[in-house]
């Protein structure tokens, strides 16, 4: 088959990939902390086609080098429950999960109350425990005067990552931290603010103008493998 | 066989490279720092045709040039500027104006690349995932402290605490004598020198995408596909007069 077949079929493999990326955007609009991610493309390697003449490069198509995490700020929004909090500023919430004591990374701040025999933690949605700046569970004590569980925002642990673009998702707001992240440190200048959750930063405007871009250029690479069937099929009939 | 079948023969495989081309190009329509390929055609030669002589000595007589063939003569890129798209990532750049971020692989081989989606490795250096390393302007590699840093129009890098670099930004010392390999990433063999950087924007958070025209594209491989078509509609037409020569003519009775 001639070459190009291919190159266009690896074009229409790659922009699924991207519109699946784009869906898995839309579909966490609502997502607390959700951050956008984007497919990163990349072309593939170059051959001459032109024999022992001067040289002609012909490239072999196209694929998709990974997925690239956007940390834009999301917007805070109002939520006026006293559990919930939100970060204002680049860092990360540490989770420690409740089972294999494993360590993740989040922003989404919609913690709860979790009892652990007797003693109350801070817990998050998942029921896994909220860590402070020593890694340590956030344990929560009764108000004196209300007798409601409260806990001291200021005490959650706020981490800052030297490169969080390393972080894998895992699901459920979590991202766990590799080797590739570099230094997790205490972070200095980051606000909590309690009685907000950060939005998602998915920018539905944006995302519509790429599913769009993705399903023309899917389109455009059918016409080609169309092509290329057109002219396979006129040197059959050669004969 | 008759000239024209091969000539027929020669545009036929010639679209189809014209064709490969084109593909190549749709295909990374959405490939950042992409630049689109096209061919440029040449008759092959202005052929000297010859005739063998019947006269003794066996020599042949020049009766006048012709060209019967169609063939690519080389490839050319067009390195005009692409649209650029914010992506919000502190470690994408885009380069807005002349000049290629210059990389160096581990084999401290120099590429040049338009495509900015860069990545901080595991020891904080800049890099160009799976290609090398973004060199700074004395040709070393760039260590950032953390994701969160600022470069400028010029190409310094700064942060809040010690990082003080600049991008090397690169133009080949030759303008067309650099190639393809893969991930929007050209090498050379004249090497590369330092651009004069009064052309250069260095945008953050930005990459620059492909330039693929898709409406010169898609016209180009209607052209093609016809041109193709064409041609073998002569090869057949070639193929039906030997088929003629072959059985009919000399036929008995």
């Amino acid at each position: 088959m001639i070459r190009g077949f291919y190159a266009a079929a690896s074009g229409l493999v790659a922009q699924q990939t991207n519109l699946n990326i784009i869906a898995n955007n839309m579909a966490n609009v609502s997502t607390t902390a959700f951050k956008s991610q984007q497919a990163s493309f990349a072309d593939l390697l170059y051959e001459n086609i032109n024999g022992m003449m001067e040289p002609v490069s012909c490239g072999s198509g196209v694929r998709i080098g990974g997925t690239a995490t956007d940390f834009t700020q999301g917007d805070l929004s109002k939520t006026d429950i006293k559990m919930d909090c939100a970060l204002l500023g680049p860092g990360f919430f540490a989770i420690e999960d409740k089972q294999t004591a494993a360590i993740s990374y989040t922003r989404d701040g919609s913690f709860r109350i979790g009892l652990d025999g007797t003693s109350t933690y801070l817990v998050n949605s998942a029921g896994d425990y909220v860590l402070d700046e020593g890694n340590k569970k956030i344990a929560l004590t009764k108000d004196a005067l209300s007798g409601e569980l409260v806990y001291d925002p200021s005490k959650i642990g706020i981490f800052s990552i030297s490169n969080p673009y390393a972080l894998r998702q895992i699901g459920g707001n979590n991202y766990i931290a590799g080797a590739e992240v570099g230094k997790i440190e205490k972070s200095l200048n980051t606000e909590i603010h309690s009685g907000y959750l950060e939005t998602s930063s998915v920018d539905i405007s944006r995302e519509m103008v790429k599913v769009i871009e993705a399903s023309k250029a899917f389109s455009f690479n059918s016409r080609i493998i169309q092509t290329a069937d057109e002219i396979e099929k006129t040197i059959n009939q050669l004969r | 066989m008759v000239r024209g079948f091969y000539a027929a023969a020669s545009g036929a495989l010639s679209q189809q490279k014209n064709i490969n081309i084109i593909s190549n190009n749709i295909a990374n329509a959405t490939t950042p720092g992409f630049k689109s390929q096209a061919v440029v055609g040449m008759a092959f030669g202005e052929q000297m045709m010859a005739r063998l002589s019947s006269d003794e000595n066996g020599g042949a007589t020049a009766i006048g040039s012709n060209t019967y063939m169609k063939v690519i003569d080389s490839d050319y890129m067009d390195i005009s500027q692409g649209s650029l798209s914010a992506t919000g990532r502190s470690v994408d750049l885009a380069i807005n104006g002349e000049g290629f971020f210059l990389i160096k692989d581990e084999k401290n081989t120099e590429m040049i690349t338009r495509n900015g989606q860069f990545a901080m490795d595991k020891d904080g250096y800049l890099e160009l995932p799976g290609v090398g390393f973004v060199m700074n302007e004395s040709k070393n590699k760039i260590k950032l402290n953390s994701s969160v840093f600022t470069v400028d129009g010029q190409g310094n890098i700064s942060d809040n605490k010690s990082l003080k670099e600049k991008l090397y930004i690169a133009k080949p010392t030759e303008s067309t004598a650099f190639e393809k390999i893969n991930d929007s990433v050209f090498i050379s063999s004249k090497g590369f020198g330092l651009a004069d950087g009064k052309q250069t924007a260095v945008v953050q958070g930005a990459i620059e995408k492909s330039n693929v025209d898709m409406a010169q594209e898609m016209s180009r491989i209607i052209a093609g596909q016809s041109n193709f078509q064409s041609c073998s509609q002569i090869i057949k037409i070639y193929d039906r007069i030997n088929e003629i020569t072959a059985n009919q003519i000399g036929r008995i009775g």
